[in-house]
């Protein structure tokens, strides 16, 4: 009888009392999801981005064609995802040998195992390791320095077999649609592996809506307008807005992106080349070698474009070296 | 011998009366055909995804199927008193077991036809090269791998209480198995005696129930095994298989069944 007449009028007061000042403070909480028009981000939080970058890993495994490290095996070789190095958009942290993560088998048991899943190295596109034995790095022109012997050939296979791994990342950026490495990726692939620049644009489109200050996606609709349009004028104005961008984003912080901005001095000075501004191509390779981690990167280019630019004023040029050398 | 067909035939009679079997074939295949009509990036071509996808559920559905199935065999019987009649007639109590491995094994193996079956015509609406090779090798060795399970639920019914606490232990169990166990060894590697010689007899106590996962094979289109490689993975199934048949026989032959 107390409990009914005195308890749970009590209990009515307080939550009514309390209900105007705790509905205020949950609309200000930082980790309130109602506000949210994602239904993932309401549903899951931040937990999505811990499955955009699982979804992004099972990407790289895809592309290794199941052969993967565990949390259990040596991932000095898998550190940074070789979809996102081999795209040109992620500083390598790998080291190592990337076909002997596993290591010689210990018993019996593994030995026999390994017969079970794939163990043996290869990727997408490859006919089954054929690459293995030669470690085609010299023929990888990507604008980033490798600290492993991680290796494969562009030209090799079927690159129709590419578009497996579309899957994981089209979801990771469902996840996670802040997931810009996401986005890059992807758009690398569709654009230089499988030729369907259409499909990266849109794709890049999408993430520029969902992330309008990244200078990372402007630098990757840049690589579509120069290498798979050749519009060298549309490239030039996309790199310079990923370079304000850049500079907007970065440069208040301790430890700025230098890697990418080295990228886009790159193409921008390939850009600028192609329209016949050897100067400001000059000028901008001299940046980038400036603030490259991998010194002497760009020097081969930079002396071909002073030969280039003292040529243009000497009357008996030297021979013409070809287009092979030129390319970024 | 008879015997042992026959009450393998009434199981396999009774797990076809049953619902479980076709709710979770029909999820099976609904999952499998949504997975399918998924496209990224207008590309229909993708087939690695479903792939994956429908052998995760058919791995799932029919663990689930042998390891239910198993587990209610002894204590129904026990429970609804049809063990004694059973047993006075001229049958073992090792004859009745055997029996009831064979029929649960037999309709996991008609249940993994009919799964594989749709898994194969997935595979063909999409891919142009069917590997009818790599889904038999498959087959052979998830029905191996069935075995073993099948023969440690039956086991596993005899020693715990109920078929609720043996379906819980024996799922957990095989998928940790399935999960781990093929890394026990390393983690062992990194621990501090005793601890490290423990886990490391226990590495090699352990069914590897892993050797008969050859889904990432599957999916990444790898070649085909060599058969020498799966008849000796068969093999190591039978010696499981007849190291925890022999167990349940063992302890059924000293179970009060009052």
């Amino acid at each position: 009888m107390i409990l009914s007449r005195v308890l749970l009028p009590l209990a009515l007061a307080i939550i009514l009392a309390g209900f105007p000042r705790l509905e205020r403070w949950f609309a200000g909480w930082e980790g309130n999801r109602t506000q949210s028009t994602h239904a993932l981000a309401m549903l899951l939080g931040d937990s999505r981005k811990l499955l955009a970058n699982h979804l992004f890993v099972r990407a790289d495994v895809y592309f290794h064609s199941g052969y993967y490290p565990t949390i259990f095996d040596n991932r000095e070789a898998y550190a940074t995802p070789h979809i996102g190095e081999d795209a040109g958009v992620m500083d390598s942290a790998n080291t190592g040998d990337e076909h002997v993560f596993m290591g010689p088998p210990r018993d019996w048991i593994e030995r026999f195992g390994r017969h079970f899943f794939p163990s043996a190295h290869t990727h997408l596109g490859d006919e089954h390791c054929a690459h293995c034995e030669e470690h085609a790095h010299a023929a990888h022109e990507d604008a980033h320095a490798h600290g492993h012997a991680h290796d494969h050939d562009d030209t090799a296979g079927n690159t129709e077999e590419y578009r497996e791994m579309l899957p994981w990342l089209r979801m990771s950026v469902a996840m996670d649609p802040q997931r810009i490495e996401s986005y890059l990726v992807a758009a690398y692939w569709l654009r230089e592996r499988m030729g369907r620049e259409q499909a990266a644009e849109a794709f890049l489109r999408e993430g520029i809506r969902a992330n309008p200050n990244s200078h990372e996606l402007y630098f990757e609709m840049g690589r579509i307008a120069l290498d798979a349009r050749g519009d060298a004028n549309r490239a030039r104005h996309l790199y310079d807005v990923a370079l304000r961008k850049w500079e907007q984003s970065q440069t208040a912080l301790a430890e700025p992106d230098f890697f990418m901005l080295a990228q886009i001095l790159a193409y921008r000075a390939a850009a600028d080349e192609r329209l016949g501004r050897v100067d400001l191509a000059i000028a901008g390779l001299e940046w980038a070698e400036n603030i490259s981690g991998a010194k002497g990167h760009y020097r081969p280019r930079l002396e071909r474009l002073r030969q280039q630019q003292s040529s243009a004023h000497d009357p008996d040029p030297p021979r013409d070296d070809g287009p092979a050398g030129r390319s970024q | 011998m008879n015997t042992v067909f026959t009450v393998g035939a009434v199981v396999l009679k009774e797990a076809y009366r049953r619902k479980d079997v076709y709710v979770l074939f029909f999820l099976t295949v609904l999952l499998t055909l949504l997975a399918g009509t998924v496209t990224f990036f207008e590309d229909l071509s993708m087939v690695r995804l479903v792939k994956e996808i429908a052998l995760l559920l058919i791995w799932i559905a029919t663990l689930v199927i042998a390891v239910t199935m198993t587990a209610r065999q002894i204590p129904m019987e026990r429970e609804s008193r049809t063990i004694f009649p059973l047993l006075a007639k001229p049958i073992a109590r090792s004859e009745l077991l055997l029996g009831k491995f064979w029929g649960c094994w037999l309709a996991t193996g008609l249940t993994l036809l009919v799964f594989y079956a749709f898994f194969g015509v997935v595979c063909a609406s999409r891919e142009a090269e069917w590997a009818w090779g790599q889904y038999a090798q498959a087959l052979v060795l998830h029905w191996a791998m069935l075995a073993v399970v099948i023969a440690m639920t039956l086991f596993g019914s005899l020693v715990f209480a109920a078929p609720s606490s043996t379906n819980t232990i024996v799922l957990v169990v095989v998928t940790g198995i399935l999960l781990m166990g093929r890394h026990l060894g390393k983690v062992a590697m990194a621990l501090p005696e005793p601890q490290q010689s423990i886990l490391y007899g226990l590495y090699f106590v352990i069914p590897h129930l892993e050797f008969f996962d050859v889904r990432d094979l599957i999916v990444h289109a790898w070649p085909m095994l060599a058969w020498p490689v799966v008849g000796l993975a068969l093999l190591y199934a039978a010696a499981y298989t007849a190291v925890f048949l022999s167990l349940a026989v063992w302890t059924f032959r000293r179970k009060s069944l009052t």
